[in-house]
């Protein structure tokens, strides 16, 4: 009896064709990565500023930046945010506690559900010895 | 006893199939608002009701690097100034005019909004009524109707630069339309009352729809005296299914969903006064994927009877 009274009320509430749900595709998100630049080089100790837009024709669920090393993919550094609209300005920063010279990935990334649809950007930045 | 006709017609009505075409992962503004046993059908009055609705809302991680589940808690406290009156014979129209404090309690933030929310206007027309016949055991009423909800609150507020999200908007910005039934039927003491509401709601200006609506109720009800006091205690469900809202067109994976609650609750009448008070326990849910609890809920009202 518990489940069908709610299927009942599901009945009721129609069943008509919905649109099915977007792949990650069909949304147009644009990225624009003010900072850091492609191949930037900073010492340890540096501040890195992460400075950055995305903007999107549907509403997007949250964004997040990380850092990983190029060579082994292990984090550095993340930060997220889930709110839902179609656009962020983000700035962050971190300061490099990285004593190696090494490339870093950055990755820019905007989650287009719940379901782990996202779209992102990256680009390669370069850490130095002290 | 009521016509088969018109039996059928509410039966289709509740039944009908339509194609359709916030609220996210979190509880959800847009309710159905049934309107529990009347007062003194062939009255006027004029109220105030106060009710609370919670939800629970876990945002599941979006990012492998996410190092944890976002919980949020949404509270609806709403007050409705309400009231009822006959313009001509068999017609009722009751009109709600909301003033809504809502909160979003995320981690350690919290959001939070007030002020006047969507208000509604509904119409019924008595379809069949034997309620003031002195030789039927048997008291009947029927009504039929419809409604809209105006987008009188607001529902683009901001908070600096950000946009609130849509669940604890004031309004939800778009005209929704509403058809309902109530039938009520009595013997001696003891009666039944069904209620029923189809909710087709509009998109808003920020192409948000909310999902539509279907809720419904049953409750026994028993008079007593005692002294100058009738009382009329209920017991009886509520079951509430939503669609899945949508997103510039595009259905929010996360939202929609049924509940079933329970409703324990009486009225209190005092010469031309009426004082309710109901809890409604949740008894069954299936909300936002499951990634949503709502939390049980109550209601009170006082009514002058005119």
């Amino acid at each position: 009896m518990k489940k069908i009274i709610p299927f009942l009320l599901l009945l009721a509430a129609g069943c008509g064709h919905d649109h099915d749900d977007p792949s990650p595709e069909e949304v147009d998100i644009t990225f624009n990565i003010s900072k850091p630049t492609e191949n930037q080089s900073f010492a340890f100790g540096d501040t890195i500023f992460f400075k950055s837009t995305i903007q999107a024709d549907a509403e997007l669920h949250g964004w997040g930046i990380s850092l990983k090393r190029k060579g082994d993919d292990s984090l550095v550094y993340s930060w997220t945010n889930h709110y839902h609209t179609t656009s962020y300005d983000i700035n962050q920063y971190w300061v490099n506690t990285l004593r190696q010279d090494t490339a870093v990935v950055f990755q820019l990334d905007a989650a287009i559900n719940h379901q782990g649809d996202l779209k992102s950007k990256l680009l390669v930045i370069r850490t130095r010895k002290p | 006893m009521i016509k088969l006709k018109w039996l059928v017609t509410l039966i289709l009505l509740v039944l009908a199939h339509t194609d359709l075409l916030a609220c996210d992962v979190c509880g959800c503004t847009a309710g159905g608002n049934l309107m529990g046993i009347l007062p003194q059908f062939h009255r006027n009055f004029g109220g105030i009701r106060f009710s609370e609705r919670k939800f629970t809302t876990i945002h599941p991680p979006l990012f492998s690097y996410d190092s944890y589940q976002e919980k949020s808690v949404e509270t609806y406290h709403t007050l409705d100034f309400w009231g009822r009156f006959y313009p001509i014979s068999k017609v009722q129209v009751l009109g709600f005019v909301p003033v809504n404090s809502f909160s979003q309690h995320k981690d350690n933030e919290v959001k939070s909004v007030s002020g006047l929310g969507d208000i509604q206007l509904l119409a019924n027309y008595t379809v069949f009524d034997n309620s003031d016949s002195m030789e039927l055991p048997v008291k009947q009423i029927f009504l039929l109707g419809g409604g809209v909800k105006l987008p009188s609150g607001n529902s683009n507020l901001y908070r600096g630069d950000e946009r609130l999200p849509q669940v604890i908007q004031l309004g939800s910005g778009s005209w929704d339309w509403s058809l309902n039934a109530i039938y009520t039927i009595r013997y001696k003491r003891l009666g039944l009352n069904l209620d029923a509401l189809y909710k087709i709601n509009g998109t808003n200006a920020q192409q948000y729809h909310f999902g539509n609506r279907f809720t419904a109720s049953a409750r026994l009800f028993y008079w007593a005296r005692l002294n100058r006091l009738t009382f009329l205690p209920q017991l009886g469900v509520f079951g509430d299914a939503a669609r899945p809202d949508q997103a510039t067109g595009i259905n929010q994976a996360e939202s929609g969903g049924s509940s079933v609650l329970g409703i324990v609750g009486t009225d209190v009448y005092y010469k031309n006064w009426v004082i309710s008070a109901s809890l409604q326990p949740v008894l069954y849910q299936n909300i936002g994927l499951n990634y949503t609890t709502v939390h049980n809920r109550y209601m009170l009202s006082a009514v002058f009877l005119f």
